[in-house]
Protein backbone atom coordinates (compact mmCIF):
# COMPACT_ATOMS: atom_id res chain seq x y z
CA UNK A 1 0.00 0.00 0.00
CA UNK A 2 1.14 3.50 -0.80
CA UNK A 3 2.54 5.29 2.24
CA UNK A 4 1.97 8.92 1.63
CA UNK A 5 4.32 11.56 2.93
CA UNK A 6 3.81 15.15 3.85
CA UNK A 7 5.19 17.76 1.50
CA UNK A 8 8.03 20.03 2.58
CA UNK A 9 7.04 23.55 3.54
CA UNK A 10 9.59 25.30 1.43
CA UNK A 11 10.93 24.71 -2.01
CA UNK A 12 14.60 24.77 -2.64
CA UNK A 13 15.79 28.12 -3.81
CA UNK A 14 17.43 26.72 -6.92
CA UNK A 15 14.13 25.70 -8.34
CA UNK A 16 11.95 28.33 -6.77
CA UNK A 17 11.43 30.47 -9.83
CA UNK A 18 10.55 27.64 -12.13
CA UNK A 19 8.40 25.96 -9.53
CA UNK A 20 6.56 29.11 -8.72
CA UNK A 21 5.74 29.60 -12.35
CA UNK A 22 4.61 26.04 -12.73
CA UNK A 23 2.64 26.13 -9.53
CA UNK A 24 0.77 29.13 -10.84
CA UNK A 25 0.24 27.37 -14.10
CA UNK A 26 -1.09 24.38 -12.30
CA UNK A 27 -3.17 25.88 -9.55
CA UNK A 28 -4.79 28.91 -11.13
CA UNK A 29 -8.15 28.21 -12.68
CA UNK A 30 -8.31 24.83 -11.07
CA UNK A 31 -11.93 24.14 -11.74
CA UNK A 32 -13.94 21.01 -12.21
CA UNK A 33 -15.18 20.38 -15.68
CA UNK A 34 -18.73 20.80 -16.69
CA UNK A 35 -18.68 17.40 -18.24
CA UNK A 36 -17.74 15.89 -14.95
CA UNK A 37 -20.42 17.73 -13.08
CA UNK A 38 -22.93 15.93 -15.17
CA UNK A 39 -21.90 12.71 -13.58
CA UNK A 40 -22.58 13.99 -10.09
CA UNK A 41 -25.93 15.34 -11.17
CA UNK A 42 -26.67 11.93 -12.41
CA UNK A 43 -26.27 10.64 -8.90
CA UNK A 44 -29.47 12.34 -7.94
CA UNK A 45 -31.39 10.14 -10.23
CA UNK A 46 -32.90 7.75 -7.83
CA UNK A 47 -33.36 5.09 -10.40
CA UNK A 48 -29.67 4.53 -10.69
CA UNK A 49 -28.54 1.55 -8.77
CA UNK A 50 -25.92 2.16 -6.11
CA UNK A 51 -23.33 0.46 -8.23
CA UNK A 52 -23.98 2.79 -11.09
CA UNK A 53 -23.78 5.79 -8.80
CA UNK A 54 -20.51 4.53 -7.40
CA UNK A 55 -19.10 3.99 -10.87
CA UNK A 56 -20.13 7.48 -11.86
CA UNK A 57 -18.28 8.99 -8.92
CA UNK A 58 -15.19 6.94 -9.60
CA UNK A 59 -15.31 7.72 -13.29
CA UNK A 60 -15.48 11.43 -12.51
CA UNK A 61 -12.53 11.07 -10.17
CA UNK A 62 -10.40 9.50 -12.90
CA UNK A 63 -11.71 11.79 -15.61
CA UNK A 64 -10.48 14.80 -13.66
CA UNK A 65 -7.04 13.31 -13.37
CA UNK A 66 -6.80 12.62 -17.10
CA UNK A 67 -8.27 15.97 -18.07
CA UNK A 68 -5.72 17.65 -15.84
CA UNK A 69 -2.94 15.95 -17.74
CA UNK A 70 -4.50 16.97 -21.01
CA UNK A 71 -5.08 20.61 -20.09
CA UNK A 72 -2.00 20.97 -17.89
CA UNK A 73 -4.24 22.34 -15.17
CA UNK A 74 -5.02 20.74 -11.86
CA UNK A 75 -8.64 19.74 -11.66
CA UNK A 76 -10.43 20.08 -8.35
CA UNK A 77 -11.75 16.68 -7.31
CA UNK A 78 -12.58 17.63 -3.75
CA UNK A 79 -16.30 17.70 -4.36
CA UNK A 80 -16.12 13.95 -4.93
CA UNK A 81 -14.59 13.33 -1.52
CA UNK A 82 -16.14 12.50 1.81
CA UNK A 83 -13.38 14.25 3.74
CA UNK A 84 -11.00 16.70 2.07
CA UNK A 85 -8.67 16.71 5.06
CA UNK A 86 -7.56 13.12 4.94
CA UNK A 87 -3.86 12.51 4.45
CA UNK A 88 -4.31 10.62 1.22
CA UNK A 89 -6.08 13.58 -0.34
CA UNK A 90 -3.07 15.83 0.12
CA UNK A 91 -0.81 13.06 -1.15
CA UNK A 92 -2.97 12.62 -4.23
CA UNK A 93 -2.90 16.35 -4.87
CA UNK A 94 0.87 16.33 -4.49
CA UNK A 95 1.12 13.45 -6.87
CA UNK A 96 -0.97 15.17 -9.48
CA UNK A 97 1.10 18.30 -9.03
CA UNK A 98 4.29 16.34 -9.69
CA UNK A 99 2.73 14.75 -12.74
CA UNK A 100 1.80 18.15 -14.07
CA UNK A 101 5.26 19.50 -13.37
CA UNK A 102 6.81 16.65 -15.33
CA UNK A 103 4.31 17.08 -18.11
CA UNK A 104 5.06 20.80 -18.30
CA UNK A 105 8.81 20.37 -18.32
CA UNK A 106 8.94 17.50 -20.77
CA UNK A 107 5.98 18.32 -22.97
CA UNK A 108 4.22 15.22 -21.76
CA UNK A 109 0.70 16.50 -21.56
CA UNK A 110 -1.85 14.21 -23.13
CA UNK A 111 -2.88 15.09 -26.64
CA UNK A 112 -5.52 12.45 -26.29
CA UNK A 113 -6.39 9.76 -23.84
CA UNK A 114 -8.66 6.83 -23.34
CA UNK A 115 -8.80 5.16 -19.98
CA UNK A 116 -10.49 1.97 -18.89
CA UNK A 117 -11.67 0.98 -15.44
CA UNK A 118 -12.04 -2.76 -15.14
CA UNK A 119 -14.24 -3.37 -12.10
CA UNK A 120 -13.37 -6.59 -10.33
CA UNK A 121 -15.74 -6.22 -7.41
CA UNK A 122 -18.01 -3.72 -5.72
CA UNK A 123 -18.92 -4.62 -2.17
CA UNK A 124 -21.60 -2.49 -0.49
CA UNK A 125 -22.42 -2.81 3.18
CA UNK A 126 -23.90 -0.45 5.77
CA UNK A 127 -23.49 2.67 3.69
CA UNK A 128 -19.92 1.94 2.68
CA UNK A 129 -18.55 0.48 -0.52
CA UNK A 130 -15.25 -1.14 -1.34
CA UNK A 131 -14.35 -1.22 -5.00
CA UNK A 132 -11.55 -3.22 -6.56
CA UNK A 133 -10.71 -2.11 -10.07
CA UNK A 134 -7.87 -2.10 -12.53
CA UNK A 135 -7.01 1.07 -14.38
CA UNK A 136 -5.63 1.03 -17.88
CA UNK A 137 -5.09 3.65 -20.51
CA UNK A 138 -3.90 4.52 -23.98
CA UNK A 139 -2.54 8.03 -24.16
CA UNK A 140 -0.69 10.11 -26.70
CA UNK A 141 1.89 12.33 -25.06
CA UNK A 142 2.44 15.60 -26.89
CA UNK A 143 6.16 15.00 -27.17
CA UNK A 144 5.74 11.46 -28.41
CA UNK A 145 2.86 11.98 -30.81
CA UNK A 146 1.64 10.06 -32.68
CA UNK A 147 3.08 7.23 -30.63
CA UNK A 148 0.49 5.65 -28.38
CA UNK A 149 1.64 4.81 -24.87
CA UNK A 150 -0.18 2.21 -22.88
CA UNK A 151 -0.59 1.29 -19.26
CA UNK A 152 -2.58 -1.61 -17.89
CA UNK A 153 -3.60 -3.37 -14.71
CA UNK A 154 -2.99 -0.65 -12.17
CA UNK A 155 -4.94 -1.97 -9.23
CA UNK A 156 -6.98 0.44 -7.11
CA UNK A 157 -8.96 -0.22 -3.96
CA UNK A 158 -11.39 2.63 -3.58
CA UNK A 159 -13.64 3.01 -0.56
CA UNK A 160 -16.71 5.20 -0.60
CA UNK A 161 -19.35 6.28 1.87
CA UNK A 162 -22.98 7.08 1.25
CA UNK A 163 -24.27 10.53 2.08
CA UNK A 164 -27.94 11.08 1.42
CA UNK A 165 -28.26 10.28 -2.27
CA UNK A 166 -24.59 10.61 -3.11
CA UNK A 167 -21.57 8.44 -2.80
CA UNK A 168 -18.32 10.10 -1.77
CA UNK A 169 -14.80 8.76 -1.96
CA UNK A 170 -13.14 7.95 1.36
CA UNK A 171 -9.87 6.56 0.09
CA UNK A 172 -8.00 5.44 -3.02
CA UNK A 173 -5.24 2.93 -2.44
CA UNK A 174 -2.96 2.09 -5.32
CA UNK A 175 0.70 1.79 -6.11
CA UNK A 176 2.53 2.98 -9.17
CA UNK A 177 6.08 4.15 -9.71
CA UNK A 178 5.33 7.64 -8.43
CA UNK A 179 3.48 6.55 -5.31
CA UNK A 180 6.41 4.28 -4.51
CA UNK A 181 8.77 7.18 -4.94
CA UNK A 182 6.57 9.40 -2.78
CA UNK A 183 6.76 6.83 -0.04
CA UNK A 184 10.43 7.68 0.20
CA UNK A 185 10.61 11.32 -0.80
CA UNK A 186 8.30 14.26 -0.49
CA UNK A 187 6.93 16.31 -3.32
CA UNK A 188 9.50 19.06 -3.30
CA UNK A 189 12.43 16.68 -3.26
CA UNK A 190 10.96 14.80 -6.19
CA UNK A 191 10.32 17.96 -8.15
CA UNK A 192 13.85 19.10 -7.50
CA UNK A 193 15.12 15.75 -8.80
CA UNK A 194 12.98 16.15 -11.90
CA UNK A 195 14.47 19.59 -12.43
CA UNK A 196 18.01 18.22 -12.10
CA UNK A 197 17.25 15.33 -14.43
CA UNK A 198 15.82 17.72 -16.96
CA UNK A 199 18.91 19.90 -16.80
CA UNK A 200 21.18 16.88 -17.19
CA UNK A 201 19.19 15.63 -20.16
CA UNK A 202 19.22 18.99 -21.83
CA UNK A 203 22.98 19.19 -21.39
CA UNK A 204 23.45 15.77 -22.95
CA UNK A 205 21.28 16.65 -25.89
CA UNK A 206 23.37 19.74 -26.48
CA UNK A 207 26.56 17.73 -26.47
CA UNK A 208 28.16 16.74 -29.73
CA UNK A 209 27.52 13.07 -29.14
CA UNK A 210 23.86 13.62 -29.83
CA UNK A 211 22.34 14.91 -32.98
CA UNK A 212 18.83 14.92 -31.77
CA UNK A 213 16.93 17.95 -30.63
CA UNK A 214 14.10 15.78 -29.54
CA UNK A 215 13.50 15.45 -25.83
CA UNK A 216 10.47 13.35 -26.52
CA UNK A 217 11.69 10.10 -25.12
CA UNK A 218 12.36 11.68 -21.79
CA UNK A 219 9.23 10.07 -20.64
CA UNK A 220 7.47 10.22 -17.37
CA UNK A 221 9.45 7.49 -15.64
CA UNK A 222 12.74 8.91 -16.79
CA UNK A 223 11.95 12.29 -15.37
CA UNK A 224 11.23 10.74 -12.03
CA UNK A 225 14.20 8.49 -11.79
CA UNK A 226 16.45 9.03 -8.82
CA UNK A 227 19.63 8.51 -10.87
CA UNK A 228 20.15 9.66 -14.42
CA UNK A 229 21.46 7.17 -16.94
CA UNK A 230 24.84 8.35 -18.19
CA UNK A 231 24.32 7.73 -21.88
CA UNK A 232 27.63 9.15 -22.90
CA UNK A 233 29.52 6.71 -20.68
CA UNK A 234 27.50 3.79 -22.01
CA UNK A 235 28.02 4.82 -25.61
CA UNK A 236 31.73 5.42 -25.19
CA UNK A 237 32.15 1.96 -23.70
CA UNK A 238 30.06 0.36 -26.44
CA UNK A 239 32.04 2.10 -29.15
CA UNK A 240 35.41 1.29 -27.66
CA UNK A 241 34.68 -2.42 -27.23
CA UNK A 242 32.43 -2.96 -30.25
CA UNK A 243 34.96 -5.01 -32.17
CA UNK A 244 37.08 -6.35 -29.35
CA UNK A 245 36.65 -7.99 -25.96
CA UNK A 246 37.33 -6.56 -22.54
CA UNK A 247 38.63 -9.86 -21.29
CA UNK A 248 40.66 -8.41 -18.46
CA UNK A 249 37.37 -7.50 -16.79
CA UNK A 250 34.71 -9.72 -18.29
CA UNK A 251 34.39 -13.22 -19.61
CA UNK A 252 33.83 -13.43 -23.34
CA UNK A 253 30.67 -15.42 -24.00
CA UNK A 254 32.03 -16.67 -27.32
CA UNK A 255 29.46 -16.42 -30.12
CA UNK A 256 26.82 -15.48 -27.53
CA UNK A 257 28.24 -12.25 -26.19
CA UNK A 258 25.54 -9.86 -27.42
CA UNK A 259 23.72 -9.25 -24.15
CA UNK A 260 26.82 -9.59 -21.99
CA UNK A 261 28.35 -6.77 -24.01
CA UNK A 262 25.30 -4.53 -23.81
CA UNK A 263 25.11 -5.10 -20.06
CA UNK A 264 28.72 -3.97 -19.74
CA UNK A 265 27.83 -0.75 -21.53
CA UNK A 266 24.76 -0.23 -19.35
CA UNK A 267 26.94 -0.80 -16.30
CA UNK A 268 29.07 2.14 -17.37
CA UNK A 269 25.92 4.22 -17.65
CA UNK A 270 24.80 3.34 -14.14
CA UNK A 271 28.02 4.54 -12.52
CA UNK A 272 28.98 0.92 -11.94
CA UNK A 273 25.87 0.03 -10.03
CA UNK A 274 24.61 -3.52 -10.32
CA UNK A 275 22.20 -5.66 -8.34
CA UNK A 276 23.06 -7.39 -5.13
CA UNK A 277 24.05 -10.87 -6.34
CA UNK A 278 21.42 -12.82 -4.45
CA UNK A 279 19.28 -14.20 -7.26
CA UNK A 280 20.87 -15.53 -10.44
CA UNK A 281 17.66 -15.58 -12.44
CA UNK A 282 16.18 -12.20 -11.56
CA UNK A 283 19.01 -9.87 -10.53
CA UNK A 284 21.28 -8.05 -12.95
CA UNK A 285 24.92 -8.46 -11.94
CA UNK A 286 28.31 -9.69 -13.01
CA UNK A 287 30.06 -11.98 -10.56
CA UNK A 288 33.67 -10.92 -10.90
CA UNK A 289 35.19 -13.74 -8.81
CA UNK A 290 33.66 -16.43 -11.01
CA UNK A 291 33.74 -14.28 -14.15
CA UNK A 292 30.10 -14.88 -14.92
CA UNK A 293 27.06 -12.73 -15.49
CA UNK A 294 23.63 -13.49 -14.10
CA UNK A 295 20.77 -14.52 -16.38
CA UNK A 296 19.56 -10.90 -16.89
CA UNK A 297 23.14 -9.81 -17.50
CA UNK A 298 23.85 -12.25 -20.33
CA UNK A 299 20.49 -13.29 -21.76
CA UNK A 300 18.23 -11.42 -24.18
CA UNK A 301 14.97 -12.17 -22.38
CA UNK A 302 16.60 -11.86 -18.98
CA UNK A 303 17.86 -8.35 -19.64
CA UNK A 304 14.57 -7.17 -21.08
CA UNK A 305 12.61 -8.57 -18.15
CA UNK A 306 14.95 -7.00 -15.62
CA UNK A 307 14.83 -3.56 -17.20
CA UNK A 308 11.06 -3.47 -17.44
CA UNK A 309 10.46 -4.86 -13.98
CA UNK A 310 13.05 -2.93 -12.07
CA UNK A 311 10.35 -0.61 -10.76
CA UNK A 312 8.42 -3.14 -8.76
CA UNK A 313 11.48 -5.21 -7.90
CA UNK A 314 13.48 -2.20 -6.84
CA UNK A 315 16.71 -3.97 -7.62
CA UNK A 316 19.91 -2.00 -7.95
CA UNK A 317 20.78 -1.33 -11.55
CA UNK A 318 19.20 0.12 -14.67
CA UNK A 319 15.51 0.38 -15.34
CA UNK A 320 13.74 0.82 -18.63
CA UNK A 321 10.45 1.22 -20.36
CA UNK A 322 9.10 -0.40 -23.45
CA UNK A 323 8.80 1.87 -26.45
CA UNK A 324 6.06 1.21 -28.94
CA UNK A 325 8.22 2.38 -31.81
CA UNK A 326 11.77 3.39 -32.57
CA UNK A 327 10.88 7.07 -32.81
CA UNK A 328 11.77 7.79 -29.21
CA UNK A 329 14.96 5.76 -29.12
CA UNK A 330 18.07 7.56 -28.03
CA UNK A 331 21.71 6.55 -27.90
CA UNK A 332 22.24 4.21 -25.00
CA UNK A 333 18.89 2.46 -25.46
CA UNK A 334 18.50 -1.21 -26.21
CA UNK A 335 17.02 -2.94 -29.24
CA UNK A 336 16.31 -6.65 -29.48
CA UNK A 337 15.48 -8.80 -32.49
CA UNK A 338 13.06 -11.63 -33.03
CA UNK A 339 13.14 -14.59 -35.36
CA UNK A 340 9.92 -16.57 -35.37
CA UNK A 341 8.94 -16.70 -31.73
CA UNK A 342 12.45 -16.28 -30.38
CA UNK A 343 13.96 -13.01 -29.22
CA UNK A 344 17.50 -13.82 -30.11
CA UNK A 345 19.76 -10.77 -30.25
CA UNK A 346 20.54 -7.56 -28.35
CA UNK A 347 22.15 -4.41 -29.75
CA UNK A 348 22.72 -0.96 -28.29
CA UNK A 349 21.89 2.28 -30.07
CA UNK A 350 24.91 4.59 -30.12
CA UNK A 351 24.07 7.39 -32.55
CA UNK A 352 20.95 9.14 -33.70
CA UNK A 353 21.83 10.88 -36.93
CA UNK A 354 18.83 13.14 -37.24
CA UNK A 355 15.37 13.65 -35.90
CA UNK A 356 13.58 11.55 -38.47
CA UNK A 357 11.93 8.37 -37.35
CA UNK A 358 13.56 5.89 -39.67
CA UNK A 359 15.86 2.96 -39.07
CA UNK A 360 18.53 4.60 -41.17
CA UNK A 361 18.71 7.37 -38.57
CA UNK A 362 19.92 5.07 -35.81
CA UNK A 363 23.34 3.46 -35.60
CA UNK A 364 24.02 0.53 -33.31
CA UNK A 365 26.93 -1.43 -31.89
CA UNK A 366 26.77 -5.16 -31.23
CA UNK A 367 28.73 -8.29 -30.44
CA UNK A 368 28.50 -11.61 -32.25
CA UNK A 369 28.43 -10.51 -35.02
CA UNK A 370 30.54 -7.53 -33.96
CA UNK A 371 29.16 -4.29 -35.35
CA UNK A 372 30.30 -0.71 -34.95
CA UNK A 373 27.99 2.10 -36.00
CA UNK A 374 25.80 -0.04 -38.21
CA UNK A 375 22.48 1.46 -39.30
CA UNK A 376 19.47 -0.12 -37.67
CA UNK A 377 18.07 -0.46 -41.17
CA UNK A 378 20.60 -3.27 -41.66
CA UNK A 379 18.32 -5.27 -39.38
CA UNK A 380 15.15 -4.16 -41.11
CA UNK A 381 14.01 -7.68 -41.88
CA UNK A 382 13.58 -8.50 -38.21
CA UNK A 383 10.84 -7.70 -35.77
CA UNK A 384 12.22 -5.52 -33.01
CA UNK A 385 11.40 -4.45 -29.51
CA UNK A 386 12.74 -1.23 -28.06
CA UNK A 387 13.73 -0.62 -24.47
CA UNK A 388 14.50 2.92 -23.37
CA UNK A 389 16.80 3.06 -20.37
CA UNK A 390 15.31 5.68 -18.08
CA UNK A 391 17.70 5.69 -15.16
CA UNK A 392 18.92 3.41 -12.46
CA UNK A 393 18.26 2.39 -8.88
CA UNK A 394 20.82 2.41 -6.14
CA UNK B 1 42.62 -25.42 -34.95
CA UNK B 2 44.73 -27.39 -32.57
CA UNK B 3 43.91 -31.06 -32.57
CA UNK B 4 45.96 -33.06 -30.12
CA UNK B 5 44.28 -36.26 -31.07
CA UNK B 6 41.30 -37.21 -33.09
CA UNK B 7 39.74 -40.57 -32.65
CA UNK B 8 36.48 -41.06 -34.35
CA UNK B 9 34.19 -43.60 -32.81
CA UNK B 10 31.21 -43.72 -35.07
CA UNK B 11 27.94 -44.76 -33.59
CA UNK B 12 24.46 -43.45 -33.75
CA UNK B 13 23.82 -40.32 -31.81
CA UNK B 14 20.49 -40.48 -30.13
CA UNK B 15 20.69 -37.22 -28.26
CA UNK B 16 18.01 -35.54 -30.26
CA UNK B 17 14.43 -35.69 -29.12
CA UNK B 18 11.63 -36.94 -31.34
CA UNK B 19 10.95 -33.35 -32.31
CA UNK B 20 14.48 -32.68 -33.35
CA UNK B 21 15.34 -32.92 -36.99
CA UNK B 22 17.28 -36.02 -37.92
CA UNK B 23 20.90 -35.86 -38.90
CA UNK B 24 21.69 -37.05 -42.39
CA UNK B 25 24.30 -39.41 -41.11
CA UNK B 26 25.35 -40.39 -37.65
CA UNK B 27 27.40 -37.79 -35.86
CA UNK B 28 30.64 -39.11 -34.53
CA UNK B 29 31.60 -38.92 -30.90
CA UNK B 30 34.86 -37.09 -30.80
CA UNK B 31 37.69 -37.54 -28.43
CA UNK B 32 39.58 -34.34 -28.89
CA UNK B 33 40.91 -31.71 -26.60
CA UNK B 34 37.90 -29.70 -25.64
CA UNK B 35 37.76 -26.12 -26.84
CA UNK B 36 34.98 -23.60 -27.29
CA UNK B 37 36.75 -22.79 -30.52
CA UNK B 38 36.24 -26.36 -31.70
CA UNK B 39 35.42 -26.57 -35.39
CA UNK B 40 33.09 -29.32 -36.53
CA UNK B 41 34.15 -30.91 -39.81
CA UNK B 42 33.05 -33.60 -42.20
CA UNK B 43 34.33 -34.91 -45.47
CA UNK B 44 32.53 -33.66 -48.53
CA UNK B 45 32.45 -37.15 -49.86
CA UNK B 46 30.58 -38.49 -46.84
CA UNK B 47 27.88 -35.87 -47.22
CA UNK B 48 27.69 -35.64 -50.99
CA UNK B 49 24.07 -36.78 -51.06
CA UNK B 50 22.98 -34.27 -48.43
CA UNK B 51 21.33 -30.90 -48.85
CA UNK B 52 22.92 -27.74 -47.44
CA UNK B 53 20.43 -27.79 -44.59
CA UNK B 54 21.32 -31.37 -43.75
CA UNK B 55 25.01 -30.60 -43.91
CA UNK B 56 24.58 -27.68 -41.52
CA UNK B 57 22.52 -29.85 -39.23
CA UNK B 58 25.11 -32.60 -39.23
CA UNK B 59 27.95 -30.24 -38.43
CA UNK B 60 26.00 -28.39 -35.77
CA UNK B 61 25.06 -31.67 -34.13
CA UNK B 62 28.73 -32.53 -34.04
CA UNK B 63 29.54 -29.12 -32.57
CA UNK B 64 27.01 -29.51 -29.76
CA UNK B 65 28.05 -33.07 -29.12
CA UNK B 66 31.58 -31.85 -28.55
CA UNK B 67 30.41 -30.14 -25.37
CA UNK B 68 29.08 -33.40 -23.95
CA UNK B 69 32.64 -34.53 -23.46
CA UNK B 70 33.65 -35.06 -19.88
CA UNK B 71 36.72 -32.94 -20.57
CA UNK B 72 34.55 -29.92 -21.18
CA UNK B 73 34.71 -27.40 -18.32
CA UNK B 74 31.61 -27.42 -16.17
CA UNK B 75 30.69 -24.01 -17.46
CA UNK B 76 30.41 -25.36 -20.99
CA UNK B 77 29.42 -28.96 -20.45
CA UNK B 78 26.17 -30.34 -21.79
CA UNK B 79 24.16 -33.28 -20.59
CA UNK B 80 21.88 -33.24 -23.58
CA UNK B 81 20.71 -31.19 -26.50
CA UNK B 82 18.04 -31.06 -29.17
CA UNK B 83 18.26 -29.46 -32.57
CA UNK B 84 14.82 -28.17 -33.34
CA UNK B 85 15.15 -26.51 -36.69
CA UNK B 86 17.71 -25.52 -39.28
CA UNK B 87 16.81 -22.83 -41.75
CA UNK B 88 18.64 -21.22 -44.64
CA UNK B 89 17.28 -17.66 -44.61
CA UNK B 90 17.60 -15.85 -47.90
CA UNK B 91 18.28 -12.55 -46.20
CA UNK B 92 21.64 -13.79 -44.88
CA UNK B 93 23.44 -14.08 -48.19
CA UNK B 94 25.29 -10.85 -47.55
CA UNK B 95 26.36 -12.16 -44.16
CA UNK B 96 27.65 -15.34 -45.79
CA UNK B 97 29.75 -13.28 -48.13
CA UNK B 98 31.05 -11.13 -45.31
CA UNK B 99 31.91 -14.16 -43.18
CA UNK B 100 33.52 -15.96 -46.13
CA UNK B 101 31.30 -19.00 -45.86
CA UNK B 102 29.34 -20.77 -48.55
CA UNK B 103 26.02 -20.34 -46.79
CA UNK B 104 24.59 -19.31 -43.44
CA UNK B 105 22.12 -21.40 -41.50
CA UNK B 106 19.91 -20.29 -38.64
CA UNK B 107 19.68 -23.01 -36.03
CA UNK B 108 17.08 -23.29 -33.31
CA UNK B 109 17.99 -25.70 -30.57
CA UNK B 110 17.75 -26.51 -26.89
CA UNK B 111 20.45 -27.58 -24.49
CA UNK B 112 20.58 -29.10 -21.05
CA UNK B 113 23.75 -27.88 -19.39
CA UNK B 114 25.27 -29.75 -16.50
CA UNK B 115 24.44 -26.75 -14.38
CA UNK B 116 22.33 -23.74 -15.27
CA UNK B 117 23.72 -20.92 -13.12
CA UNK B 118 26.69 -19.32 -14.82
CA UNK B 119 26.58 -21.77 -17.70
CA UNK B 120 27.91 -20.52 -20.99
CA UNK B 121 24.70 -21.71 -22.59
CA UNK B 122 22.57 -19.20 -20.68
CA UNK B 123 24.31 -16.39 -22.51
CA UNK B 124 22.83 -15.00 -25.67
CA UNK B 125 19.31 -16.28 -25.97
CA UNK B 126 17.03 -19.06 -24.86
CA UNK B 127 14.55 -19.65 -22.08
CA UNK B 128 15.51 -21.48 -18.90
CA UNK B 129 13.03 -24.15 -17.81
CA UNK B 130 12.52 -25.67 -14.39
CA UNK B 131 13.81 -28.97 -15.73
CA UNK B 132 17.20 -27.41 -16.37
CA UNK B 133 16.84 -27.05 -20.11
CA UNK B 134 17.52 -23.87 -22.02
CA UNK B 135 14.91 -23.96 -24.73
CA UNK B 136 14.73 -22.13 -28.01
CA UNK B 137 18.28 -21.05 -28.38
CA UNK B 138 19.20 -19.51 -31.70
CA UNK B 139 22.52 -19.28 -33.48
CA UNK B 140 23.73 -18.34 -36.90
CA UNK B 141 26.32 -20.69 -38.30
CA UNK B 142 28.20 -20.81 -41.55
CA UNK B 143 29.38 -23.73 -43.62
CA UNK B 144 32.40 -23.57 -45.86
CA UNK B 145 33.80 -26.23 -48.14
CA UNK B 146 37.55 -26.28 -48.36
CA UNK B 147 39.96 -29.03 -49.39
CA UNK B 148 37.18 -31.63 -49.58
CA UNK B 149 36.17 -30.85 -46.02
CA UNK B 150 33.06 -29.10 -44.78
CA UNK B 151 33.75 -26.85 -41.83
CA UNK B 152 31.30 -25.24 -39.44
CA UNK B 153 31.80 -21.62 -38.47
CA UNK B 154 29.72 -20.48 -35.52
CA UNK B 155 28.92 -16.87 -36.33
CA UNK B 156 26.85 -15.56 -33.46
CA UNK B 157 23.40 -14.74 -32.19
CA UNK B 158 22.61 -12.08 -34.74
CA UNK B 159 23.57 -10.70 -38.09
Amino acid sequence: MFKRTRPMKFMRSSSAVLLTFLSLLISVNATPLATVEASTVSQTKAQLADEEKIKNVINAYFKLRYEGQKLLKAQDFSYLLADKNRNWVQAEKDKREIELYVASAYNLNYMSYQYTLDYESIQISLGQATVHLREGHEVVFAALAPEVSRMANLEHIITLTQTKNDWKILDDEYQDELTRLMAEKNKDVIIEQVRLNYAADAQQVRSSVFHSHNLARLAYQRALTSHSYNRIAAIQYADYWATKRNVTTYHNETNNDCTNYVSQALYEGTSHTMSTPDNYMTKWYYDFPSHSGSYPWVNVDGLRSFLLNNYSNGGRGPKGINLQSMCSLQPGDVVQLRNGSIWFHTVIIVVKLNSSCSEASFLYDAHDVDRFHYPLSYLSSYTKRYTAVVGWND
Amino acid sequence: MKFISLILVVFAVSACSPTAISSPVSSPTLTVQWSIEYIATASVDALKQQSPKEIASYLFDQWLNHSKASEAPLRYRLEDYQIREVELPENLEALAKEQSVDFVAAVTFSVKPTQVPYSYWVAGNGTVTEEGWIKNKFLLVGVVEKDVIYKLSVIGTGP
